[in-house]
Formats: C-alpha cells, structure tokens, sequence
C-alpha cells in the first residue's frame, strides 16, 4: 500500500468537491471577490499540491498495521467516544461519562472492575462538582435532568 | 526623571493591601483559568465582571488584569504537560513544549515558560510605559492590506513548519484554510459549507480542532502503542527539573527578539496573540543554525512561544490604555471595567487620570513577579503530574476535554466534532501528515480572507495599490522571501532524495 499515493488520491478528491461546492457561490460581486472565491483557489490549489505529491511520491512502505492489536484498541476507543458523545444527550454528563469510563478501563485497558467503577465514578463526580456546581459551567443534562 | 517619579507613586499605590489581593487573587484565577481547557480569559473576566462593581477603577482593571496574563502562564502548563493548546496562542508551546515532556524534560519546559513569560511581561511593561503613544499611532495605521499582509506572512511562515515534506504541509495548510471557509461568510453574509447544518453556521470552532487534532489524536496514538504506566520520564534530580543555565543561555537571544515581535504585533488590534506567537516562533526557527531540531522540543522554540504570547498580551492593552481601542475580547472587557469604574478610556485617559495608569502599570510588574514566584516553586508538582499512571490521566483528559470542547457553545455537536477531528489527527499522524500547519491556517484563515476582500473593497479591485502602503509592502516582501526560500529548500531536499 503505498499511503501516501492513496492519501493524495483523498485529498485530490476533496479538492475536485470543493471546486464544485465553489461554483454555487459568486466568484466576484463587482470589482471584489466574492465568497466563491476563495473556495475555488484553495480546491484547486489542494487538486494541484495532490497531484504533486502524487508524482513525486516514492516512499517506502509506510508501517500502517505494524500493531494489529493496538489498532484495534484505538478503533474501539473511537467507537466507545463516539457511543458516549451520543449518550450525553440522553444521559447527561455525569452518567455518560461514567459508564464511558467504566467501559474504557475494563475493555481497553484490562483493569477489574473495582478499579475500573471507581476511578469512572471519581472521575465524573469529581468533574460534574468541579464544572456543574462550583464553576457553574452547563453540562450536557440528560433526560433524567442531571 | 517624570516616568520615575510616576511609576514609584505608582507602586505605592499597587502595594495598598486592597490592590495587592486583588492582583494575587487575579493572577491565581487567570493560572487557573489557564489550565482548565475551553474556559477562556474572556469568558472569566466577564463572569468576574460584575464582582468589580465596587471595587473602584484601579483594583478591579489590576485584579482583571493579572486574570488576563495570570492566564497565560497557566495554559502553558497543558500544552507542555498534555498536548492541550487552551487558546491559539498556546499552540506553539505545544508544539515545542509536549515533545520535551515527552523526553523527560517537562521540568525544564515549564520553568522556560514561567520565566521567558515573566521576561516578556517585564519588558513590554517598560514598553508600555515609555513608548505606548506612539505604538498606539502605529497600530492605528493598520488597515485591511497590512492585516492580509501580516496574516499572509504568519502563514508562510507555518510552512517553515513543515516537517521533511513541504507538500504535505501545504496540503495541511490548504485544508485548514478550506475549515476557515465553514460557515457564514462574514462579507457577503452567505453560508458556505455548512450542507444545511446549523451548528455549522458560525464555522468551526478553534477550540474544538485544536483539543481533537492535538489531544485525543496524541491520546489514540498512545493508546495503540499500548502505554504502559506513565509513560513519560520523569526526572528525579531537582537540578533536571529546571532549565539549566546553559539552556538559559542559548535562549536569551531568542527571549529579546520574541519579547519585540510579540510586543510590536500585539499592539495591533484585532490581530489575535496567537499570530505573534507564530511569527515569533517562525523566525526563531528560520534563523536558527539547526531548524531541524525545531517540533523535536527545544529550548529555543518555547522561549519564543511563551516570551512572544505574554509580550503581545501586554501590547494588546496598549491601544486600550493609550485610546480607549479594545484590540481582544479581553480588552473589551476591561474596557467595561474601566467605565464602570467611573473613567474615562481615551486618548487623555494617561494624562488625566496618571494615577490609575501608573498604578496598573506598577501592578503589571507586580502580578508578573507574583507568577513566576507562584509557577517556579510549582514546576516539580506539575511535572510529576506525569508520574500519574497513563490509564488514569488519559481518560480523565478525555472528560476535561468533552466537557471543555462542549462549553464553547453549549452543543454536542462540538463534542462529535472534536471526536471527528481525534480520528482525523490520528490518521494523519499515521501517515506523517503535519497537524500544525492545518490548525494554524484554520486560526488565521478567516481574518485573511476577510481582510483580502475588503482590502479589495477599499482599492476598487486595484490590488495593485497594495505596493504604495509601506508596512504592507514591507510585510508582502518579506513572505514572499520567505515562501520563496522555504520552496528552494524543499526542491534542495528532493533533489538529495532523487539522486
């Protein structure tokens, strides 16, 4: 695989996307540029700085999976921070960012789940008294309210 | 000498019992402040607001002030520590301060950071007080070209950023520009890229990138590689807790010329400290024998950092002081407090009222000794922060950083952003993509288009005229030298590459 190749095939995409998106807005209102200007420069300024890096990639193989393992606890991780930004809505900080901590400490990293509950609950207790209660910073409220 | 005697009546009133709390419970807050992610110096200054109302004029503008600088000896505090850039103007600390914690030199980057800052705030104080006049009738001078030509020459500058490929940087750059362009054109007033989402209709919060594409990216990849314990080395020495004297001395140079850019581009209003730091930062590296050693965490590159952010700081009060101008959202405020306590902000504002000028002046200094007393004895704490295991700080960084990123603007989908942008950096960082050049090109993205289109406006589509305004055309110059320089280099790489 050679990633840089197909990283600079993404990004000449990218550029192709925002040349179109740049057509729907004016180019120029007047003498001035208007807001399709700069969209239009920087698509095709990114389809060109690809097709470069396209050309005048040689690089080696790039070691993407030299850890299948640890990949995959990242790939879970993702999932789990996106589960719980999903849940804030629902649950609300203090319980959402505790069951994403327990759930963390006990898959990805292996600990009991005395030590996992406690350092969640810590955690989020310690977070929902310092922000909600003394700082007065609002935090996500779930349906029950907290 | 007039300045003397004014500045000596100055501190004695800065020394008054009820002044010298305000400034130490200023300062203690603003480091806190400084710490805490997503908490800005603008949105507690306005939340302490109101606990000015009887203070009178001269304690509440010394109290907000030492939040407003207390602030930026904290946010150093997580950038070097964590990876976590509070403002823009953190960024640069993080990028030179997180890979010496990394290397076991947390100590030393932190007790940089506190003294380069307590340097620059010495400084610019003295500026402040002998030259703010004139600098006030300089900064007023900068119009829509000198701002393009400024933020133009910051981001050339980024490119010197570049790790060993200059076109994936550019690359970087070109998206955070393209990230600039979310959101509601502040010209035309149309919407540009949001595809219909509403949240997306003021753009793309700083903020939110940054805390992705620099924490949580830095927290995936230590996950994959597996952390065990802490991960970083930590000193047991008190001598390697602290900068040494040669690494004091290699910086001083560097400490001058960052305190002087930081100072004179602070000055200017609406131009963010954040561009100071990077322009500081650029030419700190960019005259350096050894560039190469610059992102690998070297002395050098967080005196720049933190010397150029506190100088701009300062300078930024500078056109508050001298012409009631606010330059930041900071000064906006104190320019509250200031009529709230009863003056006047104004041209006539040091003549009329000298007392309270020289007393906030002799407070500035006050409040900077204050920090570094406070911050050097704690640099030992902070940094054996570090001896935390990894599996209890990461995850609690994570919360931080959630509940920082959501407190922007009370919406969860700045936190589902935030997340995006973890994954995103974490790719990149896969594939030796820089994340710098992306961030910064998205702090300095809008300001520059805005300030191309009505420099524009104000030529009636002559862009030509841009060559008769001196400081632009000075400014223009020297980016395009830069960019030039910076492609020659690049081309010189490939062709050893090639052959």
């Amino acid at each position: 695989m050679k990633l840089d190749r197909i990283s600079s095939l993404v990004f000449f995409l990218i550029g192709v996307l925002m040349i179109r998106e740049s057509q729907m807005l004016p180019y120029m209102v007047g003498h001035t540029p208007g807001p399709g200007f700069f969209p239009l420069w920087l698509g095709i300024a990114l389809v060109v700085l690809s097709a470069v890096l396209f050309i005048t990639t040689r690089s080696a193989e790039m070691p993407f999976l030299e850890n299948r393992f640890g990949f995959r606890k990242t790939v879970f991780l993702v999932a789990l921070l996106a589960a719980y930004v999903f849940s804030l809505s629902y649950l609300g900080l203090l319980l959402a960012l505790g069951a994403f901590l327990a759930i963390l400490l006990r898959v990805i990293e292996g600990k009991g789940w005395r030590t996992s509950v406690s350092i969640a609950v810590l955690t989020s207790v310690g977070c929902y008294l310092l922000f909600e209660v003394s700082l007065k910073v609002p935090l996500p409220s779930g349906i029950l309210g907290i | 000498m007039d300045v003397v005697q004014s500045l000596s009546e100055g501190f004695s009133i800065a020394l008054l019992p009820p002044n010298l709390l305000a400034c130490l419970f200023g300062v203690l807050v603003g480091t806190l402040v400084g710490i805490l992610p997503g908490l800005g110096p603008a949105a507690t200054l306005a939340m302490l607001l109101p606990l000015t109302y009887g203070m009178g004029a001269t304690t509440s503008i010394i109290m907000l002030a030492g939040v407003f600088y207390g602030a930026k000896y904290g946010g150093a505090v997580t950038s070097i520590l964590v990876n976590l850039p509070g403002e823009p103007s953190s960024l640069m600390t993080c990028i030179e301060g997180y890979p010496m914690a990394k290397k076991g030199r947390a100590g030393p980057a932190l007790g940089m950071s506190a003294i380069a800052s307590f340097f620059a705030g010495t400084i610019s104080v003295v500026g402040l007080m002998l030259i703010a006049p004139p600098l006030a009738d300089f900064a007023l001078s900068f119009g829509p070209p000198e701002y393009f030509a400024l933020m133009t020459l910051g981001l050339t500058l980024v490119m010197f950023l570049a790790g060993r490929s200059m076109v994936k940087a550019l690359i970087m750059g070109c998206l955070g520009l393209m990230l600039a362009t979310v959101g509601t054109d502040t010209v035309s007033g149309v919407e540009r890229l949001t595809f219909g989402h509403m949240f997306l209709m003021s753009g793309i919060n700083f903020v939110v990138v940054a805390m992705g594409l620099f924490a949580i990216s830095e927290i995936l990849a230590n996950v994959e590689r597996d952390m065990e314990a802490s991960i970083f080395k930590v000193p047991k020495k008190l001598s390697e807790l602290l900068p040494s004297l040669g690494d004091l001395r290699e910086s001083v140079v560097t400490l001058v010329r960052s305190t002087i850019l930081g100072f004179l581009v602070g000055t200017v209003p609406g131009g963010s400290p954040a561009i100071a730091t990077f322009l500081a930062y650029g030419v700190t590296k960019a005259v350096a024998r050894d560039p190469e050693v610059f992102g690998t965490g070297t002395m050098r590159g967080v005196a720049a950092a933190e010397s150029s952010d506190n100088a701009a700081a300062c300078g930024g009060l500078i056109p508050l002081l001298t012409l009631g101008v606010p330059g930041t959202g900071s000064a906006a405020i104190l320019l509250a407090a200031l009529i709230m306590g009863g003056l006047q902000p104004g041209p006539l504002l040091m003549k009329q009222q000298p007392d309270f000028f020289w007393a906030v002046v002799a407070s500035m200094y006050i409040g900077n000794l204050l920090l570094l007393l406070m911050n050097l004895p704690l640099v030992p704490v902070f940094a054996n922060l570090l001896r935390v295991p990894y599996y209890v700080l990461y995850p609690s960084i994570i919360a931080i950083t959630s509940i920082g990123v959501y407190s922007v603007n009370n919406n969860v989908s700045d936190v589902w952003l935030m997340v995006f942008f973890g994954a995103v950096g974490y790719l990149t960082k896969k594939i030796d993509y820089p994340a710098a050049p992306m961030v910064l090109a998205l702090v300095l993205g809008r300001m520059m288009e805005t300030a191309l289109r009505q420099s524009f406006i104000i030529f009636d589509g002559n862009m030509a005229m841009i060559v008769q305004r001196p400081i632009s055309s000075i400014l223009l110059g020297l980016a395009v030298t830069v960019l030039t320089l910076s492609i020659v280099r690049g081309l010189r790489a490939h062709k050893v590459v090639f052959s």
